[in-house]
Formats: C-alpha cells, structure tokens, sequence
C-alpha cells in the first residue's frame, strides 16, 4: 500500500485536488446526468460486465441465434421500455475481458445491496470515473519524469479531462477510459526506462502493455508493436536478447493467450464479427487514397468526434435494427457531435501546439546537423546507431531527404483533403504527419533521450495514424460510407503525444501563463459544451 | 504586496469566469427545456399573407394529433415558431399581436412590427397556457394586426401544404396555410442544478491551476 506520504512526495497538492475534482465530475455526470446507453455501445459494455459479475463466465462471440454473446432481455428491456423484449447479439464479446473483470466488481457489490436497475446499471461506471481521475495522475507523474515542474505538468495532465469526450466516456461504462489509463501507465514506464536505463522499467512498460492489450482488441496492439520494438532498439548490449525476449513475451502474454482463445473457437486470432455478414456493397469500390481523402471528410470527422459525440439511445415505437441482431427493436438512435464555438477553440489550441511541435523538431534537426561526434552515452542500439552517423560525413543527404518527403507528404494532404477555410482549422493534422516522417530518421541523430522520448512520441503516432486510416479506407471500399473513424480508437496512442507535446513546452521555455490560458479556454469550451449541448440534449429524448 | 500581486492571475481568472458565465445565452441557466413537437412544415408555392395592418386577422389551427407523437406533461407550454417577413428588411411602424386561443382559455403576445427580421421564424412562446388548460381542445394561432399603416407593416409567409389545417383569413377559409414549427417547453429544476455543479466544478478545478504557486506548497 502506497503511503500517504509517498503519495504527497509524489504529486503536488494541486493535482490531487484536480483529480479528485474530476472523480468528483465524473461520477456526477455516470450518476445524475449521463442517461444509461447513451456512451457509445454501452449496452454491449455492461452485458459484458453483467455476464463475469454473475459468475456466467467470458461470453464466446457467435451468432444471434447461438445466444452465446447476448445482451440480456432485462438490459434491453429497460432500454426499449417494455417487459417482453427479446436477448440482443453482444458484439462487444470480441474484446478481451480485463476491463470487464474489474468492471464487475462495483456491479457484483451492488446486486447484493440493491436490484434497482437505475443504481445497478450505473455502477460499473464508476471503474470508467476511476479511470480518468487515475489518468491525470499517471500523466502528472510522467511530465515530472521528464523535467516538467509541478505547476506545468498539473496543467497539461489537466487538459486532459477538458474534454467533453474525455469525460463523457468516463461517466459511462465503456473499455476505452481504462485502456487510456493502462496505455498512460505503458507510456509513463516506457520514457522512464528511456530516461533512467533501469531494466524494472522496461518490464513494467511492458506489463502494462499487455494488460492494455487484454483490454480492447486491435488497437492497443498498434501501440505495443512500435513501443517494443523502441524498448529493445533502447536495451544495453548487455543480456540483449534474453531481456528483448521477455519483455516481448510479457508484452504479448495476454494478447497472445486472447489470439489462441480466438483460434481454438473460431479458427482465427483475429476474430472480431461473430457473424457471417457480408460487406454493404457487392463489389468493392475502386478509389484511390487521395481520392477517398478528398471525397470523405476522414480527417475532420476523426478531430471531430475525438473531441465530442453524444448519443441518445431510447425507447420509440419505431423499429430499428442493432448491430447484427436477428430482430427489429423499438429504439431509435441519434448522435450529436459537438460543434460551434468549443470545437474551434480546441482546434485552435491543437493548431498552436502543433506550430509549436514544428518549430522545436525544425530547431531539434538544425542542431543535429551541426553536433559534433561525442562519446554514445549507453551501448544501446541506438546509440551505436547515434555514434556512426553524427560522424558520417553524408549524414545532412537523408535528412534534408526525408524533411523534403514530409513537406510534401503535408502538403498533399493539405491540398487534397481540405478547403481554403477548413485548411487553417485542421492544419494540426498535416503538420502531424510532418512531424511523424521527420522524426523517424531524426532519432537516429539525436543524442539527448528525453528529445528522443519526444520524437519516438511523433513516430508512433505517425504509425498509429497510418494504420488507422488503412483500417477505414479498407472499411469503406467494402461498405462505401465512412466508417469507424472515432477518435477515441488514437487514446492508447494519446499519452505519448501529449508528453511529446510537454516535452516541446518544456524545450521552447512557453511561459506557465500561456499554457494556464490555454487549460481555461479549453475548460470553460468543456463547461459549455455540457450546458449548451449535451444537457439539452439529453433532457429533450430522455 | 507581493502576496497580494501573486493573487492576480487568480482574480483574473475568476472575473474573466464570471463574465464568461454572464455571456452564456440566456436559457443556459433557466429551468425551461425546449424539445422539437412539431417540424416546420413544408414551403410549397409560398405566398406572403398580406401586410398585418389594423383589421387583419389569421387564424391557424392546431392539431393535437400530430403534436401528441411527443411526451407531453400537463405543465408544458408550447413556443410557436412562425416564419414571418418584413418585406425586404423595410422599415416598418406599429404593433401587432400573435395569439394562442382555447375554449377559455388565451394568451396574446404584443410585438413592434420593427422588431421582425426579413424572412425569418419567430418564436412566441405562451408560458401562461399549461398544457392541462388547452390540451384536446381546439386550439388557434391567431395573428392579428393593431396600429400598423399600410405600407409599413409586416407579413407572414404560407404554403398551400395543408396537411396541418387551413388557416382563415379574416373568417374566409384559404387553401393555405402558416409556415410554423411547434416547440414543447417543460420545466425541470433538473437542468438548472445540472448547469451549477457542472459550472462549480469548472471553476474550481481552474481556480486551483491560478492559485498562488507558494500558497500551494505550503
């Protein structure tokens, strides 16, 4: 157990009281405002939850008919209203169950105090509060790792839980708070080793990798695959590859034992549809990338719906079809993403810190050109790799190359995807991609680890993002609508960027006023996206 | 005095927080909750009404039946919204009155004709009908003019849709009808305290980032 005065070495006063604010936020709104399915599908969330709290075990993804994964008639009922309504297909049965486990914990307390659905269905939410409260925190701790001084590092773990989404998702019962937490705790141990070459690091980095592996399939794997590879580039040459072994392993333990489960049931590792259904168009659609980029608004829709949507999913007489289910329900659907004044202030901000990535990466690149060859500060691969090419006499040759290629890279998605008015709203995106092809070679010049914590950060979510989009450009030449273009599926990937991003505050010297302003602009952007938007909203369906 | 000027960035904070709640729209903070009943209705061969001079009088009525598809509690009011114009932003004189008109029950609603936008809906909202005195009995939207001379005086649009009643001018049935949504308004305490945590928790959460970086080490 964590003493109380470790805790207050730890963490500044501030950022306890912000964080329990944040409880505080969050579990009002899971309790008094959130109404229950209204975070995106927490239906099938909670029948996950209410399978493993009364001892029904992990559901095996299958057929509606099978009714192996179903969401429960009372579930359903209580959604659809009435007392005779019918099980419901559980998709969400093809995550693996970390999250479920402990979600089922505050549900399993409470069925043995009370059977009222409105406490019971809301309880596991109070894991998804936990979450974020806790996620401030590990962000805090790992700004300070990085030389960030308390008052800079509890505002920017602040501005975290500024946004609608953000707190949305933790007043629900969803996997994707968790799995933000988990990811936050990989990234934290991931730039400590990074920083301290203590070997516990590492294996702890990789621990909670696999733990935010078994918490949701596909996406946490995106992160695993970059951030191991990182950690082995980064190991002493001392016991390589017996430590590259294991912190493999454990990385892949849960992960690896979901894929054999998927096997041993369905025959694939991957399996995620527990159906047969057949894509919407019989012949797939024949687009390029550009011009899928320039025909679907991919970019704005992603920015957009990380920043906020709120559902509404509620009884109605007429009859609507869930995910797969063999019968129509009386439910009606309705998504609202939040726009206006709040959404351009948060564009806005995410403009400046970019500009602000930018001129530190152009600055970090100037400045690896003219370094002088120094003694490799450890035996790592990298290092090694530092150490040959600071003295190489073409080094500038790949380098002005490879900046050439991410200029153009930006441009092209500039000038392909956006309007001359959207241009300057989303530009954050096309200087991310900048970012992520110049800092790919760049960590191979760069001496300093915490710069290379910073450029790692930008590489990875380069590569999150690219496999990001692969996913829903093939989504929608099979369907030929925009699909699964949530924000929320880059939050395994966030941690890394926002201490990318406190990395180049830190660098640059911004002055704790500016970031101050920035934090309140983008809480009261919060506060009047939940009075103007998400309150009426709720209250006008429910 | 150095104490007092490392109070600044938190005073600061706290006066731009007030003036910021102070510029919410009004409603942010009210009890009142306005949910859709009824869409606008179609605009087909759209034909303004006539000016809305003293002696002008229409009458829309209401269908319950396509306004019921909505919970409806008895305590609700209705907000009507009427598309209105002002013959291409003129400047018009005078008053005229929009009314809502049961059995025994009414509310009437007096505007300066200056006050209407071209083309534009307006809302009128009737918070003295709850809906336990005019629900299932006929109900009209009366538009009336008062005092406003011809040539400075305000219309509203019609379309020949319908489907929502006839509406009759001056006692003369037309084969026409207003353009007009219908809002429910309920009233729930439940907004107003939702708004206030949700607004402390704000302000306290960033009243902590402006505190004094010394007081907070103490």
């Amino acid at each position: 157990m964590p003493k109380i005065k470790n805790i207050a070495n730890d963490y500044s006063v501030p950022i306890l009281l912000i964080s329990l604010l944040f409880l505080i936020k969050a579990l009002y709104l899971s309790f008094c405002v959130t109404p229950f399915a209204a975070v995106p599908d927490e239906i099938g969330h909670f029948a996950y939850t209410q399978d493993i709290a009364y001892g029904k075990g992990i559901p095996v993804l299958s057929p509606p008919s099978t009714g192996k994964s179903v969401i429960s008639a009372d579930v359903m009922g209580y959604v659809e209203k009435t007392t005779d309504s019918q099980p419901a297909y559980n998709w969400i049965a093809q995550h693996p169950p970390v999250y479920y486990i402990i979600a089922a914990i505050p549900l399993k307390i409470g069925s043995l105090i009370t059977d009222d659905p409105d406490i019971l269905y809301r309880l596991p939410r109070i894991v998804s509060a936990l979450s974020g409260a806790l996620l401030l925190l590990v962000l805090f701790r790992t700004f300070r790792v990085i030389g960030l001084d308390s008052s800079r590092s509890t505002a920017i773990a602040a501005a975290i839980g500024f946004i609608p989404m953000v707190s949305h998702l933790s007043s629900g019962t969803n996997h994707d708070m968790s799995l933000f937490l988990f990811c936050a705790l990989a990234t934290h141990f991931f730039a400590k080793y990074i920083l301290s070459k203590e070997i516990k690091d590492a294996y702890q980095c990789a621990i909670w990798l696999a733990i935010a592996s078994g918490t949701k399939m596909m996406t946490p794997l995106v992160l695993l695959v970059p951030m191991v590879f990182i950690l082995i580039l980064e190991l002493p040459r001392q016991y390589r590859i017996k430590h590259a072994i294991w912190i493999l392993l454990i990385a892949m333990s849960i992960p690896m034992a979901w894929m054999v489960r998927n096997f041993i049931y369905f025959g694939s590792f991957f399996y995620t549809s527990g159906t047969d259904r057949k894509p919407a168009l019989e012949i797939a659609l024949k687009q390029s990338f550009a011009d899928y980029i320039k025909s679907q608004p991919v970019f704005e829709s992603t920015e957009h719906l990380f920043y906020g949507m709120f559902g509404h999913m509620a009884a109605n007489p007429n009859r609507v079809f869930l995910e797969y289910d063999v019968l129509p329900r009386h439910l009606r659907f309705i998504g609202v993403t939040v726009g206006g004044v709040p959404y351009d202030v948060f564009s806005t901000l995410l403009f400046f810190v970019a500009c602000a990535c930018m001129v530190y990466i152009s600055m970090l690149a100037w400045r690896s050109s003219k370094e002088k060859l120094k003694f490799p500060n450890s035996n790592s691969l990298i290092s090694q790799a530092n150490s040959h090419l600071i003295d190489c006499k073409y080094k500038l040759i790949p380098l002005a190359a490879i900046i050439f290629l991410a200029c153009y890279a930006a441009i092209f998605v500039s000038l392909t995807s956006f309007n001359s008015y959207i241009f300057i709203l989303f530009s954050s995106i096309p200087i991310s991609i900048f970012l992520g092809i110049v800092a790919l070679p760049l960590v191979f010049y760069v001496t300093d680890s915490t710069d290379r914590i910073a450029l790692y950060g930008f590489a990875i979510t380069l590569f999150f993002g690219s496999i990001f989009l692969y996913h829903i450009y093939g989504a929608y030449l099979e369907e030929g609508i925009l699909r699964a273009a949530q924000g929320r599926y880059f939050y395994p990937v966030i941690p890394l960027v926002i201490l990318s991003a406190a990395i180049v505050l830190v660098r640059l010297r911004i002055s704790k006023f500016i970031i101050y302003t920035g934090i309140a602009l983008l809480a009261c952007a919060e506060l009047s996206v939940y009075i103007e938007q998400a309150i009426p909203f709720y209250l006008q369906y429910y | 005095m150095k104490s007092l000027n490392s109070f600044f960035p938190l005073f600061l904070w706290v006066i731009c927080f007030l003036v910021f709640i102070l510029i919410f729209p009004i409603g942010s903070y009210s009890n009142k909750i306005e949910r859709a009943a009824l869409s606008p209705s179609q605009a087909l061969e759209q034909i303004p009404a006539g000016e809305l001079v003293a002696g002008f009088r229409l009458e829309q009525p209401i269908d319950w039946n396509l306004i019921k598809r909505v919970k409806l509690n008895e305590s609700d009011t209705l907000c009507i919204d009427i598309l209105l114009a002002n013959y291409g932003d003129r400047n018009n004189t005078g008053t005229f009155s929009a009314s809502l008109q049961a059995k025994y029950f009414s509310q009437k609603i007096l505007l300066h004709a200056n006050q209407i936008r071209d083309n534009t809906y307006h809302h009128f909202c009737y918070d003295s009908l709850p809906l336990r005195n005019i629900t299932d009995r006929p109900v009209t939207f009366v538009l009336e003019g008062i005092d406003s001379p011809p040539g400075q005086a305000i219309t509203a649009w019609m379309t020949s849709d319908t489907t929502r009643g006839k509406a009759r001018l001056n006692n003369q049935e037309l084969d026409k009808s207003l353009i007009f949504s219908i809002d429910i308004v309920t009233e729930s305490n439940k907004k107003r305290i939702q708004a206030i945590v949700l607004t402390l928790l704000c302000g306290l959460s960033i009243s902590i980032l402006f505190w004094p970086a010394k007081l907070k080490s103490q």
